[in-house]
């Protein structure tokens, strides 16, 4: 079954394309949305979930067609949203079942599974209080409970872990990887690369309105590139520059350099550099490619081909 | 807050295809009954009706003397001008009313970005539109509706074995139409003020401002033009009075009965048409 089939789906304010042609058809499993602001990652989730018209092209989310079969989507789905979505003067038993009942679930059986979902979710205790008392994690695991509660085959998480602190942060992908693990397929929409690491296995990478890849990440990040991590002791700019004049690819990562050498060079390149200008190396090893990495190398890369164009 | 040892089955049962108002409507009116202020609010807007319960207990009393020569006086059946006046109160009460806890029916949406609940979930606009409309005419029913049944209930079966009946009925009908009416148009009136903004202090103001500006411009207007039923076109409840003087106490009135008609259908038009103005614009998540 594949999640979603779209074929040159574009979509259009005015003049202003905010998806152009997007062709991509991705598997059932775990998926990260990735892209930088302005890259088109909501208007695909708001036309994805049938609330925004394409203007051309066509779209299938989990077998069914938009926008004919919309309503059918969002009864399959769960929504969790970045922002805080709720009445504070609601309870969270209410707020949970409300949203059960909204997806078509008889009321008596959405208020039995809102208690259950509670309960999974760690929110068992404080499921009759009011909204409005809860703390940032509490509400993100309330978002996540009206999302799962009609037992939804898909769910899109967006920035799941906003605003929560290291633990309540671990919890919450614990608890991701945890609905994961039971069968439900996960979009995760986030800017936090490690998170996305944690918990997905294919990554859809969008800039400017197109998709720049869409795979595995394991592939993305064994591409068989040949990358090493340097750092110098004061030296990083000057290196950097000069290796980038030889046209290799520097990335910065805070202290470090990750330069990208070809194949068949093992560092040799990066050191004959540092000797003849003088530079003194703290740090040089052998790299695997990050997420993070191999996310800004496509995003600059397709930046770049958009400029030349 | 432990997670793992927890034992979270996914549901598989029935999800049904059927419309979202009647849960929205009822969650909202369960939502606007949970302030203690609306709770308060009614316990002294229902000392109105009460009244009006024992009023139709005294005309009960004193109806077997007094039968004969009010049919005299009138040549039809009793109570209809005071049936006006309890609509105009009523209609206050439910102004009151409205102010205190319905102004943020879709304010409250815009303000805590609700909509990204509701348009996540298998549900046009239009269902949402009209749920939130049902929840608000419910709580605007208990002052409008309810009491006008009950009203009118007892007045028609205290009547029942008289010669009234049948204009009681009538009586009874025309002002439970005019109040539920009422209550129809200003639910559609502030729906249309409450989605203009997601700050609700400002729709209560604007509320307010709606309800009572045209009452004043009514009364300058009355003043200069000595008392003229066109005064009565400027505000809502002079168009509720004039409909209710017309069809209740059968005054004859210096102006077609189809412009305070008009108007507060417009009223309601408007309304309607702010709200499907802002909803339409609406994209639900993010």
């Amino acid at each position: 079954m594949l999640l979603f089939d779209l074929e040159n789906l574009q979509k259009h304010y005015g003049r202003f394309e905010a998806i152009k042609g997007i062709t991509l058809q991705i598997e059932e499993g775990s998926i990260g949305l990735l892209g930088p602001n302005g890259a088109g990652k909501s208007t695909l989730i708001k036309t994805l979930l049938g609330l925004l018209d394409f203007s051309r092209g066509s779209a299938q989310v989990l077998g069914y067609r938009l926008p004919d079969e919309k309503l059918k989507i969002r009864q399959a789905i769960g929504y969790m949203p970045e922002n805080d979505c709720y009445l504070p003067y609601m309870s969270a038993i209410d707020y949970v079942s409300f949203g059960g009942q909204l997806a078509g679930m008889p009321r008596a059986e959405a208020f039995r599974r809102a208690h259950e979902v509670l309960y999974y979710v760690g929110l068992n205790e404080a499921r009759y209080r009011k909204l409005s008392g809860f703390s940032t994690g509490m509400k993100q695991r309330v978002k996540l409970a009206q999302a799962l509660v009609h037992g939804p085959r898909l769910v899109f998480l967006d920035e799941p872990t906003n605003g929560l602190d290291p633990k309540g942060r671990d919890e919450m992908l614990d608890l991701i990887n945890d609905v994961k693990a039971r069968g439900v397929n996960i979009v995760l929409s986030s800017h936090l690369l490690a998170d996305v690491e944690r918990v997905c296995e294919k990554v859809i990478m969008m800039n400017q309105g197109e998709i720049v890849h869409a795979g595995e990440i394991e592939a993305l990040k064994d591409d068989g590139k040949n990358v090493f991590e340097v750092s110098t002791k004061t030296q990083n700019n000057e290196l950097k520059a000069l290796l980038e004049e030889q046209g290799l690819e520097v990335l910065a990562e805070g202290l470090k350099l990750k330069i990208t050498l070809p194949s068949d060079d093992d560092g040799q390149l990066i050191l004959k550099t540092a000797r003849e200008n003088d530079i003194q190396l703290r740090h040089f090893m052998h790299a695997e490619l990050t997420l993070e990495a191999a996310f800004l190398g496509i995003i600059n890369k397709h930046s770049h081909s958009e400029a030349d164009a | 807050m432990a997670i793992h040892e927890q034992n979270y089955v996914r549901y598989e049962g029935e999800l049904e295809d059927r419309s979202a108002a009647p849960n929205i409507a009822w969650t909202s009116f369960r939502v606007f009954l949970s302030f203690t202020r609306t709770k308060l609010l009614l316990l002294a807007l229902w000392l109105l009706p009460i009244g009006g319960i024992i009023a139709v207990f005294i005309e009960y009393s004193v109806r077997n003397s007094q039968l004969g020569a009010m049919a005299d006086a009138t040549g039809s059946a009793p109570g209809g001008g005071s049936m006006a006046v309890f609509i105009q109160l009523q209609i206050f009460s439910l102004a009151i009313l409205y102010a205190s806890s319905g102004c943020g029916v879709i304010s409250d949406d815009l303000r805590y970005r609700t909509f990204q609940l509701y348009f996540s979930k298998p549900l046009e606009k239009y269902e949402y539109a009209l749920g939130k409309f049902s929840g608000l005419f419910l709580l605007g029913s208990l002052v409008t509706v309810i009491p006008a049944l009950l009203v009118g209930g007892l007045r028609v079966a205290f009547y029942a074995r008289t010669d009234f009946l049948g204009e009681l009925l009538a009586q009874s009908g025309i002002g439970l139409l005019i109040l539920t009416g009422g209550t129809l148009v200003m639910s559609s009136m502030l729906m249309g003020l409450s989605s203009l903004t997601a700050h609700t202090r400002y729709v209560v103001l604007s509320w307010l401002g709606v309800i009572l500006v045209p009452i004043l411009l009514s009364i300058i207007v009355s003043l200069a033009a000595e008392g003229t039923d066109a005064a009565n076109l400027w505000s809502m409840t002079g168009n509720l009075w004039l409909v209710s003087q017309k069809f209740l106490a059968k005054e004859e009135l210096s102006l077609p009965i189809i412009a305070p008609i008009g108007i507060l259908l417009g009223l309601g038009a408007g309304g309607a048409g702010l709200l499907a103005r802002r909803i339409s614009r609406l994209e639900g998540v993010a």
